[in-house]
Parts: C-alpha cells; sequence; structure tokens
C-alpha cells in the first residue's frame, strides 16, 4: 500500500484499512501452526490421540451444554426462581474454574508479536477479543448459556427474547472478565519475583483449602449430624446475601426472573447493572491492552546488586548439594534438578491440584481394597506426566550432557530420583489423606506400595525412552507454562495408570475372593521387582538409546 | 590410531552429513595441528554448523572419520569429552540457573572437584565481568553475557581444544576485546581452537589458519598467508596483482563467485558486493 493511501486509510473507520486482511492472515497462521505441528515428527500420532481424545471432550461439552437447557427450562416451568440463580452461579463458577485451570496451557500464538505490524488499537482489542472468545471455556460457557435460553424459551416463549439477550449479555461480561483478568495476571506474572508470590500465594490458598476441608470433615465425623460452624455459615451467606445480589451471575438472574413477573422495571435495572459490568470490565481490558499496544516491557533483570564478595561467591560454589554414596555428577544433577523446581512455581501447584480433590473426596470414597491405590493414581497423574518429558525443561542446555563426559545414565537416574522424589511425596500426602479415614488392613497396605513400585517403575522405563525419542521444549520461566509431554505421551500415561490400577483391582479382588488375600502382595511384589529389573537396564542403555536418537533430540530440543 | 603426544588436534576425513535427500556436509576433510587458532568460515547455510556438531559429538555423521588429539570420537567418547570445549550454536545453557550455579554444575559435569570449581567459577564470573549480578538467572542475561557464561562454561575445564560456534555474534566491542584477550591467552598456552564466525575481521586478526565451506563442500583450506598468496590447497585465488588480499576479499571471491556480480577493479582491492538483481520498489 502506497504511504498515501495509508495515511488516508488511517483518518477514516474504526478498524485499520487492512484489518480484514490482518485478520484472515491470523486465522490462517492459526490453521498452519495446527497442520505443521501434525508435520513434525509422531505428528501423525498426535492427530491420532487428538482424534480420539476429541469425542471425549464433545461428551464433556455436551453435559453443561442440555443441562443448563434442563435447569432453565425447570426453573420457569416450575417458578423455582432461586433455580435461576443457581444456574448463572455455576455457570458463572465452572467458567471461571476451568477457565483458571485451562490457562496454564500456552497459547498458539504469543499475539503481542503481532503488534510489530501495522494495527491499530482498536483492531489489537477486537482481535484479543475475538481469540478470546473462541478459547474452549468461553465456547463451552456461552453454549451452556444459549442452552438455558433455549429450555427458558420452551417454557415461557414470550420470555426467550429478554431471556435470550441478557444471557448472551452476561456471556460477553464473562468473556470481558476472564480476558481482563489474564491479561492482568500476566502484567503481575511477567516478572519473576510476583510469579513466585502468586505461586506461593496459590499454594498456601491450596494447602489452606485442604487443611480446612480435613477440619470439616473431622468435625463432622465427631459430631455426627450437627456441625455447629454450619449454622455460623449459614449467617455468614445472609449477611453476604445483598453483596452476592448485586454481582453479575444474581444480576443476570434478577433480571429474568422479574422480567417473568412481568416487573420490567426492575428487569431493566438488573439488565444495566449486569452492562455496566460489562463494561468496567471492558475498560480494564482495554487498559491493559494499551499497556502492551504501546510497547511496555518488563524487564526482569534485577536492579544491579553490588560487588559480590570475592569469598561469598567462593563459599557459596563450595558449598551445595551433598549426597553421601551418589557419585559427583549425579549430586550434582540433582541439585540442578531441584534449583529448577523451586524456580518453577506452576509444576509444583499443578502436583497439588489433584491432591485438593483427594482431600475432599477422602471420605467418600468407601472402603474398597480400591480406594487408597485408586486415589493414588488420581493424584499421581499430575506428576507422572513429567516423566516423558524429562529435558524439556532443559532445552538447549540439554546440549550440555551429550558434550560433558558424564555417562547419561548418571544425568537420567538424577533425574529420576528427583521426579519420583516428587512422585512420592505426592503419593505419601495422598495415602496420609486417605488413611486418616479408613486405615487398609496390612496386606492391602503391602499390595498397594508394590503396586506403586510398579507403576513407578514402568512409567520411569517408558518415560525416560520418551523423553529422548519425542522431547518437547517447555519454557519453565513462563507461568502459563508446564512440563507437557506430547498426547501421545499423556494417552500412556492414562493407559498404564488406569491398566495398572485394573491389574492391581484384579489380583486384590482375585485374592480376597479366594480368602487368599496375602497372594496379592505376593504377586505384585514380583510385578514390581520386575519393573525394577527393566528400568534398572533400560537405564544402563540409555546413553546408547541417546547417541541413537540424539539429531533429533537436540533438533526438538535447540530449535527456536 | 595416531598416538595422542604428536597427533593433530583434529583429523577429520571424509566427513559426509545427510539429512534425507539434503546433503549439508559433503565429503570435509580438514586437519588443525596442536596450537592452531583455526577460522572455519562459509555463508549461511554452508555446513559449518553441522560441521562443529559433528566435531564435538553432537551430531553422528553419516559417513567419515574424526579424531580429536589422536582419540577416535566414537570409540573413545569419554576421554575426547574431557578434552574439548564446546560453545554450540545453542549456547546449552540453563535460563533458570545463576551464573555462577551453572558454572558450578558445569564443572561439576566435568569432572572437578568442589574447591577447584568454585575457585575457577570466581575467577570466570571476574574475568568475564559476570560476577557483580550473582542473583541474576542467566535467562535475564543480556545475549552478550549469554555468550561470555557460555565460553566460561566451555573453558572451566581447562579444555586443550575448543570448538566455538559465532562466539562474536551479538556481542559488543568490550566483551568482544574480554574474549579475544582469553582465546589469545589460551593459544599463547598451547591450546588449539576452532572458530567459526561471520565477523571476517576478527577472523583475520586471531586466525592463523582458515577453513572455507561452501554448499556442505570445503572448498579453500591453508593458512592466512597461503590463502593471501593465492596458492591455497584447493583454490586459486590469486588475481595475478601480486596485491595482498583481506580475508573479506578472499571469502567474497571464493563463495561470491556467481553469487555477486564481479568487479573490475585490477589493484587488488576488494570488488564492492553489487547485488545480482535490483529491488525497484526499495525506497
Amino acid at each position: 500500500m502506497a504511504p498515501d493511501a495509508l495515511a488516508d486509510g488511517q483518518r477514516q473507520g474504526v478498524l485499520h484499512p487492512n484489518a480484514a486482511a490482518q485478520f484472515r492472515a491470523i486465522a490462517w497462521l492459526r490453521w498452519r501452526l495446527f497442520v505443521n505441528t501434525l508435520r513434525r515428527r509422531g505428528g501423525k500420532a498426535e492427530l491420532v490421540a487428538r482424534v480420539l481424545f476429541y469425542p471425549f471432550l464433545a461428551v464433556i461439552f455436551i453435559a453443561p451444554v442440555t443441562g443448563a437447557g434442563f435447569l432453565g427450562y425447570y426453573a420457569v416451568s416450575e417458578h423455582q426462581s432461586s433455580l435461576l440463580f443457581l444456574l448463572t452461579w455455576v455457570v458463572f463458577s465452572a467458567w471461571f474454574f476451568v477457565t483458571a485451570v485451562t490457562s496454564v496451557m500456552p497459547p498458539a500464538i504469543d499475539l503481542s508479536l503481532l503488534l510489530r505490524f501495522p494495527m491499530r488499537f482498536r483492531s489489537y482489542v477486537l482481535l484479543r477479543f475475538t481469540l478470546g472468545v473462541l478459547a474452549t471455556p468461553n465456547v463451552v460457557g456461552s453454549l451452556a448459556l444459549a442452552g438455558a435460553a433455549v429450555g427458558i424459551g420452551i417454557a415461557q416463549p414470550a420470555l426467550f427474547p429478554w431471556a435470550a439477550l441478557v444471557l448472551f449479555s452476561f456471556a460477553l461480561m464473562m468473556v470481558l472478565l476472564l480476558r481482563m483478568l489474564l491479561t492482568w495476571l500476566d502484567r503481575w506474572l511477567a516478572q519473576r519475583r510476583t510469579r513466585e508470590i502468586v505461586g506461593f500465594f496459590f499454594a498456601v490458598f491450596f494447602f489452606g483449602f485442604q487443611y480446612l476441608n480435613l477440619r470439616v470433615q473431622t468435625m463432622a465425623h465427631h459430631h455426627g449430624r450437627g456441625i455447629p460452624h454450619l449454622e455460623r455459615m449459614e449467617a455468614i451467606y445472609h449477611a453476604a446475601r445483598p453483596v452476592l445480589m448485586a454481582l453479575p451471575a444474581s444480576l443476570a438472574a434478577h433480571a429474568i426472573e422479574t422480567q417473568a413477573h412481568r416487573s420490567t422495571l426492575a428487569a431493566i435495572g438488573a439488565f444495566a447493572g449486569l452492562l455496566a459490568y460489562g463494561g468496567v470490565f471492558a475498560a480494564l481490558f482495554a487498559l491493559r491492552l494499551r499497556g502492551e499496544f504501546h510497547g511496555e516491557n518488563f524487564n526482569e533483570a534485577p536492579a544491579r546488586s553490588s560487588p559480590v564478595q570475592l569469598s561469598g561467591a567462593r563459599q557459596a560454589a563450595r558449598e551445595g548439594l551433598r549426597i553421601p554414596g551418589l557419585p559427583v555428577a549425579v549430586v550434582a544433577c540433582i541439585g540442578k534438578e531441584l534449583l529448577y523446581l523451586k524456580r518453577a512455581p506452576a509444576t509444583l501447584l499443578s502436583m497439588l491440584t489433584p491432591l485438593v480433590l483427594v482431600a475432599i473426596y477422602a471420605g467418600r470414597l468407601g472402603t474398597s481394597d480400591l480406594t487408597l491405590p485408586g486415589a493414588l493414581a488420581y493424584a499421581m497423574f499430575s506428576t507422572v506426566p513429567m516423566l516423558y518429558n524429562a529435558l524439556g525443561q532443559d532445552a538447549a542446555g540439554a546440549q550440555l550432557y551429550l558434550l560433558s563426559p558424564t555417562p547419561l545414565r548418571q544425568v537420567f537416574l538424577a533425574k529420576n530420583i528427583v521426579s519420583s522424589g516428587l512422585i512420592l511425596l505426592v503419593a505419601a500426602i495422598a495415602t496420609v489423606i486417605v488413611v486418616r479415614n479408613q486405615p487398609p488392613g496390612l496386606p492391602v497396605a503391602l499390595a498397594t506400595l508394590f503396586w506403586l513400585g510398579f507403576v513407578l517403575f514402568t512409567n520411569l522405563s517408558l518415560g525416560n525412552y520418551l523423553s529422548i525419542t519425542a522431547p518437547r521444549k517447555v519454557d519453565p520461566g513462563k507461568f502459563s507454562t508446564r512440563q507437557q509431554p506430547s498426547q501421545v505421551s499423556v494417552w500412556i500415561v492414562i493407559g498404564i495408570l488406569l491398566g495398572s490400577l485394573m491389574l492391581g483391582f484384579a489380583i486384590l479382588w482375585t485374592s480376597r475372593y479366594f480368602g487368599v488375600i496375602w497372594v496379592a502382595p505376593g504377586i505384585l511384589f514380583v510385578f514390581g521387582a520386575t519393573a525394577l529389573g527393566v528400568y534398572l537396564r533400560s537405564l544402563r542403555r540409555i546413553g546408547t538409546v541417546v547417541l541413537k536418537h540424539r539429531d533429533a533430540l537436540l533438533e526438538s530440543l535447540c530449535k527456536s | 590410531m595416531a598416538s595422542a603426544s604428536n597427533a593433530a588436534a583434529l583429523n577429520a576425513v571424509a566427513l559426509t552429513r545427510r539429512f534425507g535427500e539434503f546433503t549439508a556436509v559433503q565429503d570435509v576433510t580438514l586437519s588443525v595441528a596442536p596450537g592452531q587458532f583455526f577460522g572455519f568460515l562459509g555463508p549461511n547455510g554452508a555446513g559449518k554448523s553441522t560441521t562443529i556438531k559433528m566435531l564435538t559429538g553432537l551430531l553422528a555423521p553419516t559417513s567419515g572419520t574424526i579424531e580429536i588429539l589422536g582419540l577416535d570420537t566414537t570409540r573413545a567418547a569419554e576421554e575426547v569429552k574431557r578434552q574439548i570445549g564446546v560453545v554450540p550454536e545453542g549456547l546449552a545453557l540453563f535460563g533458570r540457573l545463576t551464573g555462577a550455579e551453572y558454572l558450578r554444575f558445569v564443572g561439576t559435569m566435568y569432572g572437578l572437584d568442589r574447591a577447584t570449581t568454585a575457585d575457577r567459577t570466581q575467577e570466570l564470573l571476574e574475568f568475564m565481568d559476570l560476577a557483580n549480578e550473582p542473583k541474576k538467572l542467566i535467562t535475564d542475561y543480556s545475549h552478550g553475557m549469554q555468550k561470555k557464561i557460555a565460553l566460561a562454561a566451555a573453558v572451566i575445564h581447562g579444555p586443550k581444544v575448543l570448538f566455538l560456534d559465532e562466539p562474536f555474534e551479538g556481542v559488543d566491542a568490550i566483551a568482544a576485546g574480554t574474549l579475544k584477550t582469553m582465546l589469545q591467552g589460551m593459544i599463547a598456552r598451547g591450546a588449539t581452537i576452532f572458530l567459526t564466525s561471520h565477523v571476517l575481521e576478527i577472523v583475520e586478526r586471531l586466525c592463523s589458519h582458515i577453513a572455507i565451506i561452501d554448499a556442505g563442500r570445503l572448498v579453500v583450506t591453508g593458512s592466512l598467508e597461503e590463502l593471501r598468496a593465492g596458492t591455497a590447497a584447493h583454490g586459486m585465488l590469486g588475481d595475478g596483482s601480486g596485491a595482498r588480499l583481506t580475508l573479506e576479499e578472499i571469502f567474497i571471491r571464493v563463495v561470491g563467485r556467481g553469487r555477486v556480480a564481479e568487479g573490475s577493479s585490477s589493484t587488488g582491492s576488494a570488488p564492492p558486493p553489487q547485488p545480482a538483481k535490483e529491488l525497484s520498489w526499495l525506497g
């Protein structure tokens, strides 16, 4: 485009004259990124894994949409207005929760990279918003609200236009709210120090939640039906009700409820309140994007510190981790892994999440032989995948392992020790949570222990192999990134955990059925010992495997 | 196998690397004597990094043999690794460590004891002017600082042969001066350095011997004086005028054939690289 034409174009219209072409180009870019992902080594297997995964997802998506539809229908047809409030609040909470969980997935494109192109601020905001709308939780949340509108429309056709307008506005407000929160969160987490502080508060929150849950369960156990604190909580709810009624989810429900009762003025008032929220969130979203648009740069570098004391640095280097009985290089690698872990709060947080649910459901899991291994399998699902991308966080640094004279089995041994330690820590916490409620018998406890060894060593063997043959570079510096293995690896983890769970269950059930429960730990001991033998053998051969696959390994980890 | 005492620092014979149908390096044979500062040049995509990866064991050659200090890199890989230091293309850094933590880790991986690692870490950080920010993570370093810490890591174990892939790229003049001082000191103490760089002035100032690779094939190799005199192996570089050529002129004459229009100079000065085609729409 000629400069004159560009200047004319900029004086006219809201968006850049080239905005439509830019939007098309970005859509094309996303498509090509997806296609090129499939062209990579292992891309076809990845495609198969996705094809298997999508129907699974579709079922998960359909449930909230139809559920919201039925609830909307029932609330209006049965004049149960409180159910409308329940509907909007459940959608609000689920939408919020799913967005929080999925926000740890890295975005397909770093949209701030688009700023170098000639783009107007409004185009940039619209682009960010549009791509935000297409995020999975927003699509599902919007569809759920659409389902609710349809349900309400079937129950009371005259109410449909109003309900659709209110719920559409509510969906829009949700998207704006969540986009706004995520962009501001990104801003706060752009600096390592704030990231660590936020990570700390998240950890405190998770542990606090678990503690609270355990306390409530303990009180329920001791006091039977009566929980004195419940009365206090009810009082708190009543006190907070006016505040809750002023929040967007309540306003949306109130707008529909009052219109259903022909109180148009009250309905419009509630709707106006909802729009006001949307406006505020849109303004805050735009405010954050304006900073990005004008090229703000968060330099992570700390202020230049005073010259370090000679002896201090030397002393620090002389110190460091010491583990008697292990080769020095293994200890050095363990030290390095622990430092990485300390500086990657997202990894730690991802491990804690399942423990929260284990804590919540610990009292409701029943008393079967499978309770403990089932809880362990669930708790480990967040930690085991890290075994499948052991070199991912090292990225180009992994070259050092090939350049140094340290045998690669020592490097992998160190990585395995650290990750196994984490897995066992998570398993130990889950065990304490479950056992407090229902201690298993000694044979079941031993069988579970050997089963755990079997699962761990099997995953270590396979994980090491796939870490070498299908590595993925990840950036531990970004809060929104975890050590994500490929989709194929995730399916392998699911397969191994479910398969081993069924195996353990079959052995325990059969032993109990025939009245020989002590046979179960014996059989599982053999399984565990065999898995250990296979692991040790694979560890001895790991140097050869790395050399065989070093081209692809370094290509995946070193290329930008 | 040659004895380690009198062997060439580096001896590569008929080195070839293919990626599917594409041959990145073909039949490269070169020898570097102990104590040489060897510059390995070539245009983008010529095969420099692929060659250096093969020489350092990061990439398996499709065919050919490599000996470093008389040791076969395949059969005596561990011993070879103890003798060499490498600054690879991707720098091989661990971004979430501080400079001191990284050097301590690397020193241990190369088998140095704690005290030696600690002393050398401190010395290297000071020498590289990186000691003032002990808490800064490598990921927060500037590009030049990352180059310096990568070089520090490559030499912490006192290698006899040092491989450097573009060590001066993105490094400021002061940092480049620091690096050059260190490298020249190593040469003076008998080490061998194998370097790739696009900064031909630096190569010309530092290196005693040069090889030029183009499209995967070695096209010129010899001492700088031999190249200047136009008598280097594989190449007839002289222009008949008897004038001394700069490395840039040699490079352009060797690699630029068919890519840039030949100048009409008859005095031996560099023919200005003329674009083969005009981009008429560029302002």
